[in-house]
Order: structure tokens, then sequence, then C-alpha cells
């Protein structure tokens, strides 16, 4: 028994060593997906790791409180690389920029406002923003609204305008956007908060999603240089050492699985430290990645009892990993897919992977995915039982 | 006779409708190298991949140092040395690197493991170079260590399938004197080749196969014996010819022996022991040798006789 176990650390550490060595398996497990989520989150709408905006601001008072506005939070927004704030001399100059689209919202403070706020009159600010830009509008609003709820026994309202270049306004939509600006109860709820959940949000979809796509090419390392092995004649010199074949596939299975785990493990850690994904209970997303890294093991094995040779192999893992990955969900969340599609993807281990992240990263607990591991690991039993049925013979063939 | 290392039996291996080995049994003992000498195809690897466990068999035994072997056996395989065909080495990784890998999986470790590393660096004389990467190694020296892989571990059977292929004539004579010196110290080896001399010059038995088949097995000259050919030797000499001649014809075992311009060819059983009274009866008889050739029958000659066909095509 500690003779075998041994033997398969000996073949499992050989070929990690030979994985570290040969950088490929390094850019496709960690550098590819962590490089891609990045860039989708950039690319795609709804989020983005590094939102940038401009806004205008057109200060008509000029009083203190006025002052305290320009060279505070918006400032700071500045300050933080969050949005270029130009001022501007007049509110239809502002206006002509957020509509030619050279600004992304204008903040018009109106005359009167600091005099408004010392004599405890209910006093209003104004945002103007484009109808295409109003997660930028957004964001103007909650830092306003923080900074209106900081201005004690004053009641500053904020009012939002929309413009558009063109077309007219949707009425609906102005009368939603001012009827939420007017009917915030609690002015400290900060909007703020809710538009970086949404970035982290699609930041932690993205990186999952890259995650579970390439761990398949990860997992796929260990178990398909049997096949290289096979032709190169090392796998028949195992062998012929007194170990039987199922220590080297246990071996083999090993390092897919350490590829897959620090693949994952990677990417979830570089995602949250680096571009703010928010995965949820570490214990509960170590679970998920365990699980879903004995699932893509499980079906590269698989592959590898079916192929010829390793490019073969690799091939096939290819494509079994993208058509997953996209019945899965990867690519676009299954909340928008139609009905029997959204059916299919449970056959996929992405779709059950993503599923937990999406519930822990709301903040649920581990028990919220609990069927998720049990179908992962589900998965990763049954393909990887065929596949050792399989590759048993793949290892005894010459 | 002693319990042989080596005891096959009958074994058996189709691959699809195409019969690979067919009923193969021979046994090596200890000390003793046995050469299975045969074509491209004749079942050589075949038979040697069943004998190490590394390929399911059809039909047969197989037991190795009292024990059985099959694919799943663990243990019994440490008897075993197995140098493959094809070199099975990685290109990645040096020497040394190589060969502590694969003396892990032969379950030596620490000191034990080092030591016999650098012994067989030293046996295989790629001590200089043992901290390469074998990817820059020339043919000769990645042979030398595919076969130092199979020694590491002092297996009781050493399998060589081949060793000498694609090697220059002076690798080739270090590696078969380096086989003869292993067989002299007790180890049991089976040696396949397809080529004769290697055969003749390394193994005390040889089994002759072709198409699954051990056709033949035996000593070098039982094999020779065995299609009763006897050697020729041939006299180039002055003098009296003739009578010198029909002298020799008239020595137990020669069977001819007839003049012609300026030598004597004789057919002789085993010359060489015969070859002192053959020139001295030459000589009282008149003749004055300047040189003798003795020619024995080799075992192209068995194979193509027992086969139909070359050895080599
Ligand atoms: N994996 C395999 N699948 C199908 N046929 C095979 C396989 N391995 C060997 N054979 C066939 O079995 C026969 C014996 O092959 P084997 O490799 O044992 O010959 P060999 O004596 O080692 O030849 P060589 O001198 O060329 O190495 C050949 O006809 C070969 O084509
Ligand atoms: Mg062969």
């Amino acid at each position: 028994m500690a003779a075998t176990v041994h033997a398969v650390l000996t073949i499992a550490l050989r070929d990690l060593r030979q994985r570290v060595r040969d950088r490929s398996a390094i850019i496709l497990a960690v550098v590819a997906p962590f490089a891609l989520a990045y860039l989708f989150s950039v690319m795609l709408p709804g989020g983005s790791a590094a939102f940038h905006t401009s806004y205008a601001v057109v200060d008509l008072d000029g009083g203190p409180v006025a002052r305290s506005l320009v060279n505070g939070p918006l400032a700071a927004l500045k300050e933080a690389g969050v949005a270029d704030v130009t001022a501007m001399a007049d509110e239809a100059e502002a206006r002509a920029k957020v509509e030619d689209g050279a600004m992304a919202a204008a903040i018009v403070i109106p005359a009167g406002f600091s005099d408004a706020v010392g004599a405890g009159r209910a006093a209003e600010l104004k945002v103007i923003g484009g109808a295409d830009a109003t997660l930028a509008a957004g964001v103007a609003r909650s830092v306003l609204k923080g900074f209106a709820s900081g201005v004690e026994s004053v009641q500053v309202s904020i009012a939002t305008v929309l413009v558009s270049s063109g077309a007219a306004p949707d009425p609906a939509l102005i009368a939603r956007l001012s009827g939420e600006a007017l009917a915030v109860p609690d002015p400290i709820i900060l909007a703020d908060d809710r538009t970086a959940d949404r970035v982290a949000s699609n930041m932690t979809f993205y990186a999952a999603s890259m995650a579970v796509l390439f761990v398949f090419f990860a997992a796929q390392f260990g178990v398909t240089s049997l096949l290289a092995e096979r032709r190169a004649g090392t796998l028949a010199r195992m062998l012929a050492a007194p170990i039987s074949p199922q220590t080297v596939l246990a071996g083999k299975v090993l390092v897919s699985i350490v590829l897959g785990v620090v693949s994952m493990g990677i990417v979830a850690l570089g995602t949250s430290l680096l571009i703010g994904a928010r995965w949820g209970d570490p214990v509960a997303v170590a679970a998920l990645i365990v699980t879903t890294v004995l699932a893509a093991s499980g079906i590269a094995l698989l592959v590898v009892g079916f192929a010829k040779n390793e490019d073969q192999a690799g091939g096939l893992t290819a494509i079994v990993a993208m058509t997953l990955a996209v019945l899965g969900g990867s690519f676009f969340p299954m909340s928008q897919a139609p009905e029997g599609l959204a059916q299919l993807s449970l056959f996929t281990p992405h779709a059950w992977f993503l599923r937990g992240v999406n519930d822990l990263a709301s903040g649920a607990g581990v028990e919220a995915v609990v069927s998720s591991l049990a179908v992962l690991t589900a998965i990763g039993l049954g393909s990887g039982g065929l596949g050792l049925l399989r590759a048993r013979s793949v290892v005894l063939a010459r | 006779m002693p319990t042989p290392v080596l005891d096959c039996r009958d074994l058996r291996k189709r691959f699809g409708s195409r019969t690979a080995v067919d009923g193969v049994s021979f046994s090596v003992a200890a000390g003793e190298t046995y050469g299975l000498l045969g074509p491209n195809g004749a079942g050589k690897t075949t038979t040697i991949s069943m004998i190490c466990g590394l390929l399911g068999r059809d039909g047969g035994e197989v037991v190795v140092d009292g024990r059985p072997i099959d694919v799943g056996s663990t243990d019994a395989k440490a008897a075993i040395g197995y140098v493959p065909q094809d070199l099975a080495i990685y290109p990645d990784l040096s020497a040394r690197e190589n060969l502590r890998f694969f003396g892990r999986l032969q379950r030596l470790s620490g000191r034990v493991l080092e030591t016999r590393v650098g012994e067989v660096l030293e046996l295989i004389a790629l001590s200089e170079r043992a901290d390469d990467r074998t990817s820059e190694f020339s043919g000769g020296m990645k042979r030398r260590l595919n076969i130092g892989i199979g020694l590491l571990h002092r297996p009781r059977l050493l399998v060589l399938d081949e060793p000498t292929v694609g090697v220059d004539p002076q690798s080739r004579n270090a590696i078969l004197s380096s086989v003869a010196d292993l067989g002299s110290e007790g180890l049991a080896i089976l040696y396949t080749t397809h080529y004769m001399e290697e055969a003749e010059r390394l193994c005390d038995r040889i089994g002759i196969i072709d198409e699954g088949r051990i056709r033949a097995e035996g000593t070098r000259r039982e094999l020779v014996g065995l299609i009763g050919e006897k050697d020729r030797v041939t006299l180039v000499a002055g003098g009296s010819l003739g009578p010198a001649a029909r002298a020799l014809a008239s020595v137990e075992r020669v069977q001819e022996a007839t003049a012609t311009d300026g030598r004597i060819e004789l057919v002789v059983e085993e010359a060489r022991s015969l070859l002192p009274r053959i020139l001295q009866e030459a000589a009282a008889a008149g003749a004055v040798v300047r040189s003798v050739e003795v020619v024995e029958p080799d075992l192209e000659a068995v194979f193509l006789h027992l086969t139909g066909k070359a050895l080599r095509d």
C-alpha cells in the first residue's frame, strides 16, 4: 500500500514537474482563463472591471456647500479614477456635451443652492444623463445622494433629467428614473453599493465561466499524457516495474486533479484580488471547485479512452469542452436561454458549477450548493468510472 | 538442471486475425543468455511483452523466479529488468533524473537509490554526462541509458529487446561486451535480435523464431548440427597436393578432400578440433601449408534451411 502510494506520487510529481517546465500547461490552466475573464468583463455590457466615465459639473451656485460637493465627493471620484470631472460654465453647454456623447452625465448645482441649504430650505441638485449611459448617471446620482444625506437637516432632492440625441427621451423611463430619485426613502442607501455589486457579480460570472471552461484543458494534461507516454514507450517501461496499471492511472488522474484545482483556485483567487470578483464563502467555493475538477478529470479520462493518440485527445477535449461550455452557459447566462437548452444544460458540469457560484456569490452558504456538489461528484465518478474501464485497455495496448 | 529463472510455456497472442505468437515455450537459467533470433515481425517483441506482464496473452504461462507473471502482477515483476526495443527515456530529464525516476518505481529510495544510480551511470559510461538532458544525447548514449535503466534494481532476469538497433559499431561492441559481462555475473538474460552475429557471439542457447513459433532451439552447434552441415576447410599450400589430399581423406571425420591448383578443399565434421591433425597429416604427406581457412555453417544457413527464407530481407 505504501509502495503504491509512493509510486502514484512519483509518477504524478514527474508529470507535474514537466508541466511546470513546459509553459503550455500554465498558459492554458491559469493565464488564459484569467485574461479572458478580464477581457470579457471589460468588453461586454453590464459590468466593467475598469469602470470609467466622465462628468460635466456646472456650478451655478458658487457657494460653500456647492464647493464642498465639488471638492469632496466629485474630486474623490476623479481621484479614484472612476470619472473625469470637468467644470463647465453653463447648463446648456453641459447638456450639449451629454447629448453628443462627449460626457456621460452632467451634474448641475443650481444658483442659490448654498443659501437654501444654509437657510434650511429644500434644495435640489440635477443630474443630466444620456439615455444610453444610465450606469454613469446612476453612479452620479448615488454620489449625490451620499452627499445629500450628509447635509444635515436639509431635504436635498435630486432631479434626474434624461436627454438623448435625436429621439425624444422615453417618458416612461424618465418617469421611472425620476420617481426612483424622488422615492428614495433613505438617502443614505447609496446606489453606489448596488453598482459595485452588479460589477462584482458580472466579474464573478465571467471569472467562473472561464474557470470552468479552462479547467477541462488543465485537467486533460494529466490523463492525456498516458497516450503520449504509450507512444514514447515510457508507459510500458513504467508498467515493467512492480506496479499495476491502476497505479499508473491513479498517478495520471492525480495530475489532472492537481492541475485542475490549481487552475480554478488561482482564477478564483486572482479574480477576487485583482479585478473585484466576489465568489463568496471560501470553503463552499473550494468544495465546488474540487467537485468540478473531479467532473472535468472524469470526462477527460473518458475522452482519452476513445482517442488514438494525444493529438486526437487534445482535439476531442477541445470539442467536448466547448460544447459543454456553450450548453452549460459559460458564454451566456442560462437565464437568457430557451427552455429546452436550459434543460439540456443540466447535463453539463458547467451549469451546476455556475449555478453554485451564483448562489455563493449572492451570499449563500455551503448548504445552498449541496445539489451542485452532488451532481458534479456524480458526473465525475460516472465518467471517470467509464473512463477507467476504457483507459485500462489504453494502458495495456501497445 | 536448476529451476530456471524464466520459464514460459505455450505463449499465444493474436491481434485481430493475425497470430503474432503461436505457442512459444522456452526457459532461461541463471547465468545463461538465451537468444531469440528472428526476422522483423517474427513475434519477438510480442513474446517479450507478455513475459514482462505488459501485454495480456491469449494463452500460456510465464513464471519468473518462481512466481507467475500477469498483467496485474506487481511484486513478481521486480525480478525483471526490461529494456524495450524503442528508447523509453524522458527527453526533458537528465540521465540521472531518468534513472532516479525509474529507480523509485522499482522501490529504491534514499541512499540506496543514489548509490545505485551512480553505479549504473558508471557502468554505462555516462557519469560525465549524468546531468545533461537526454535530448542532447547521441543515439548510442541514449541506448546505453535505455539499458542502464533496466539494470538499476539488480534484476534476476534481464530482458533486452534488440538493444543494438541503430547503434554505431563501436557502441555496439561496448553494449555487447557489457551484456556478456552481465551474463557471466549470473544474470539470466533474454536477448532478442535479428543479427545472427550477435546471437552467435552472446548467446549460450538460441531459439530461432519465425511467424510466432520457435522453429528450433539449442546451442549454436546443436542448431548447426540440426541441419547436418559440415565445416569447410581450405588449405592454401604448395608441394605435393595430390598425395596430401589422399592422405587427409582417410582421416576420421574428414569426408572429402580434393586437391585443386594451389589448394586442398576439405569437408570436415567439427573442423576446429581436428585442425592440428589435418595440418600434421598434410605436412607428413609433403604439402607446405601457407594458410588455412575454416568456414563453419552459420545460423543464417540454419534459418534458411528451417524457414526457406533469409534472416534479413
Ligand atoms: N499492437 C499490435 N496490433 C496489431 N498487430 C501487432 C501489434 N503488435 C504486433 N503486431 C503484429 O504481430 C507480429 C509480431 O510483431 P512483433 O513486434 O512481436 O515482431 P518482432 O519480432 O518484435 O519484430 P521486429 O524485429 O520488427 O521488432 C507482427 O506481424 C506485427 O505486425
Ligand atoms: Mg520487436
